[in-house]
């Protein structure tokens, strides 16, 4: 069956980074040992504590780095970040911001026109539209941030935690509008350390401790072996 | 899939090479003769002159004059002669006293920036029987190697006999040096784009994504600096005036060179270095200085480079045009030689460009770099003829003044803005060939390490 292909492969996958500037320096792993199969339409949680290599993992999925040993297999498909404020710049305005911010996420320019009132208006932002973001409040700038990262549409979207932002109104909206993302068909990496959430978003979740992977599977019984290891741990 | 790419990759190939071999039949790589050396002994200073007849016969403004210095040793004469084809006569005067002259040889050539051919060599014996003495010459006889000259007159002159032409009909129609080189470098260039998978990570379908991102971010830099001040983009205007000016009132008013052409010599000079330089200084940190941005989503690292060194540009067409609007108030005109301008940029921009992609490969794994980036190009400036012209280096290490790229550029701006001459063709092939190798070099670097600068310390 085509859905059983997956669409990214990790296959005892470890990174390495140097500690000290260039190519010498010691190494340091910060992904060891992990293996999971991505497949389409599907939820995936990752679980894992601080500094267990998280954010690493979502660069390796998103193409930014390669693995030092082990095998990574994209078969053919745009994973991309979900990044806020992308390359946002000070003295632009909000407008041209949102143009700049949707390039390098890889959209082409006429579809950022065609997005551009529906960003505007979740962005709340109005007249500052056309005014530099460095007039902006840090509230309006992340609220801009969000209503751009939203129209990423790569056929994977990784999800380092989702966080309200904003005012209390904006970011029920705002988390609101990222539940419905990932509730939606579309394929998904959600990255957090908050058990709740994942309990209630993720078909499916990695456990990762150490650069290892501790357990892969259904949510539930997955989630009862990390609380039991916090706890005992 | 395995065939669309081979496929597309000998087409690639292909192309290459059939631009090359383009550029070698429609570039003027031909040989004329422009340097005629007469190598004698004589026992007393005097002037020497050579008439030469492109078909229009022999007169005063067909000439040149060489004065002979000293009657120690033999010497070389060296005439230039006009590059508009092959001279059908030649006469040769040997002073303006009675002497014994001793003869040793007549010399053609052709001579390049980067290359020197002996086109046609008279020893003694040739002397003797392609040219006659036709005036105050007692007699022409062979001494050893040389030919003894019994000049009698103060007009002695001797003229070729034979058909020049006929001697240069097998004249190879390029220079050996430009088509063995643009061979080689074409070849080169052809395997490389079949062989290496495309150097930049920029390919034909994510290319009008890529592209759309590049000229908007250089829009959008080149907007925050304007935003930056009060006056704006005005700046782009009045600080290349307020550094005109300074050179003005500098040289001009204060140094006495008002009435000569070094201001604008200088200010040509300093234009073209300017662009380079900031190119270079900005273009290699800008993968560095990407860091934050490279963290969070995969892009080809390539259009860093490219959009520092576009933004520059656009600075340079602001500052370039401030110095045609000078050169012209200063009384020169345009000329049909400025068609040649567009090429002098290109190449400029493909040598910036080389330059450009391997620093800033370079630059994240050392840093430290930058500092010495600085302080070389600060080295090379003074040696890129920025301040004086070739005339001034002495012959022997003209071949090692040539060498540097700038100084052939710096001065075919100049032939092209002040002297009304074109450009020196084939050292610009040879930039451009260079240039080509080092792009694709670079770019293949910042391919290399493409993922591995996300993951160094910025």
């Amino acid at each position: 069956m085509i859905d059983n292909q997956p669409l990214l492969e990790l296959e005892n996958v470890g990174v390495c980074y140097r500690r000290k500037r260039g190519v010498f320096g010691e190494a340091f792993w910060a992904l060891k040992d992990v293996s999971f199969k991505l497949y389409h339409g599907e939820t995936l949680g990752v679980i894992g504590r601080n500094g267990v290599g998280k954010s690493t993992l979502l660069r390796l999925m998103a193409g930014i780095i390669k693995p030092n040993r082990g095998q990574f297999t994209n078969n053919g498909y745009h994973v991309s970040l979900l990044s806020m404020q992308l390359g946002f710049t000070g003295y632009l305005t909000g407008r041209e911001n949102i143009l700049l911010s949707g390039m390098l996420m890889g959209l082409r320019r006429h579809e950022i026109y065609e997005k551009m009132d529906a960003i505007i208006e979740f962005s709340e932002l109005g007249e500052f539209i056309e005014r530099p973001i460095a007039t902006y409040s840090s509230g309006m700038v992340a609220r801009l941030g969000f209503s751009i990262a939203l129209q990423a549409e790569p056929d994977i979207l990784l999800i380092d935690e989702i966080l309200g932002v904003g005012d209390e109104e904006f970011s029920q909206k705002s988390m609101k509008a990222m539940r419905e993302r990932i509730r939606s068909n579309k394929t998904i990496v959600f990255v957090s350390h908050n058990a709740v959430l994942v309990q209630q978003l993720c078909d499916r979740v990695v456990w990762i401790e150490e650069g290892v992977t501790r357990a892969e599977g259904d949510t539930t019984a997955v989630l009862n072996d990390y609380h039991h290891f916090l706890h005992v741990g | 899939m395995n065939n669309k790419f081979l496929f597309r990759r000998i087409s690639l190939a292909l192309l290459v090479f059939a631009l090359g071999i383009a550029v070698l039949q429609l570039g003027d790589f031909k040989i004329l003769p422009n340097i005629l050396t007469v190598e004698l002994q004589a026992p007393q200073p005097d002037n020497y002159q050579i008439y030469y007849d492109f078909g229009k016969g022999i007169d005063e403004t067909q000439s040149k004059t060489r004065r002979l210095e000293t009657a120690q040793s033999f010497t070389k004469l060296v005439f230039k002669l006009p590059t508009i084809g092959i001279p059908k006569k030649l006469r040769i005067d040997l002073g303006m006293q009675p002497a014994k002259i001793l003869l040793k040889s007549i010399r053609i050539e052709s001579q390049g920036r980067l290359y020197r051919h002996t086109l046609h060599e008279w020893d003694a014996a040739a002397i003797l029987r392609d040219f006659k003495a036709e005036h105050d010459i007692a007699s022409m006889t062979p001494e050893g190697s040389h030919l003894l000259v019994q000049a009698t007159g103060n007009d002695a002159f001797l003229s070729s006999q034979i058909d020049l032409s006929k001697i240069f009909e097998n004249l190879p129609k390029h220079n050996d040096f430009a088509k063995n080189l643009l061979y080689f470098v074409t070849t080169l260039c052809a395997i490389l784009v079949f062989f290496i998978e495309s150097p930049t990570g920029l390919t034909v379908n994510n290319m009008a994504r890529f592209g759309e991102l590049i000229l908007y971010k250089t829009y959008a830099d080149l907007r925050a600096e304007t935003e930056r001040t009060y006056l704006g983009f005005l700046w782009w205007i009045f600080e290349p005036i307020m550094y005109m000016s300074v050179f003005y009132v500098m040289f001009g008013l204060m140094l006495g060179h008002k009435t000569d052409d070094f201001v604008p010599f200088l200010l040509v000079g300093l234009t073209i270095w300017q662009w380079f330089k900031s190119c270079l200084s900005h273009g290699s940190e800008s993968i560095l200085g990407a860091h934050g941005l490279i963290t969070q989503i995969h892009l080809p690292k390539v259009i860093f480079p490219i959009i520092l060194i576009l933004t520059d540009t656009v600075k340079f067409i602001f500052i370039f045009s401030l110095l045609l609007i000078f050169l012209w108030l200063y009384g020169y005109s345009i000329t049909i030689h400025y068609l040649a301008l567009p090429i002098l940029f290109f190449v400029q921009l493909l040598f910036t460009t080389s330059l450009t992609f391997i620093l800033a490969a370079v630059v994240p794994f050392l840093p430290d770099l930058r500092f010495v980036v600085e302080n070389v190009l600060q080295a090379v400036f003074f040696v890129s003829g920025v301040f004086v012209a070739a005339s001034i280096v002495p012959e022997e290490y003209l071949g090692y003044y040539y060498l540097n790229p700038m100084t052939n550029l710096i001065e075919d701006y100049r032939n092209v803005l002040m002297y009304a001459k074109m450009p020196d063709w084939s050292s610009l092939l040879v930039i451009m060939a260079i240039s080509v190798l080092g792009i694709i070099f670079g770019a293949y670097l910042i391919k290399r390490f493409e993922h591995i600068y996300p993951k160094v310390m910025p």
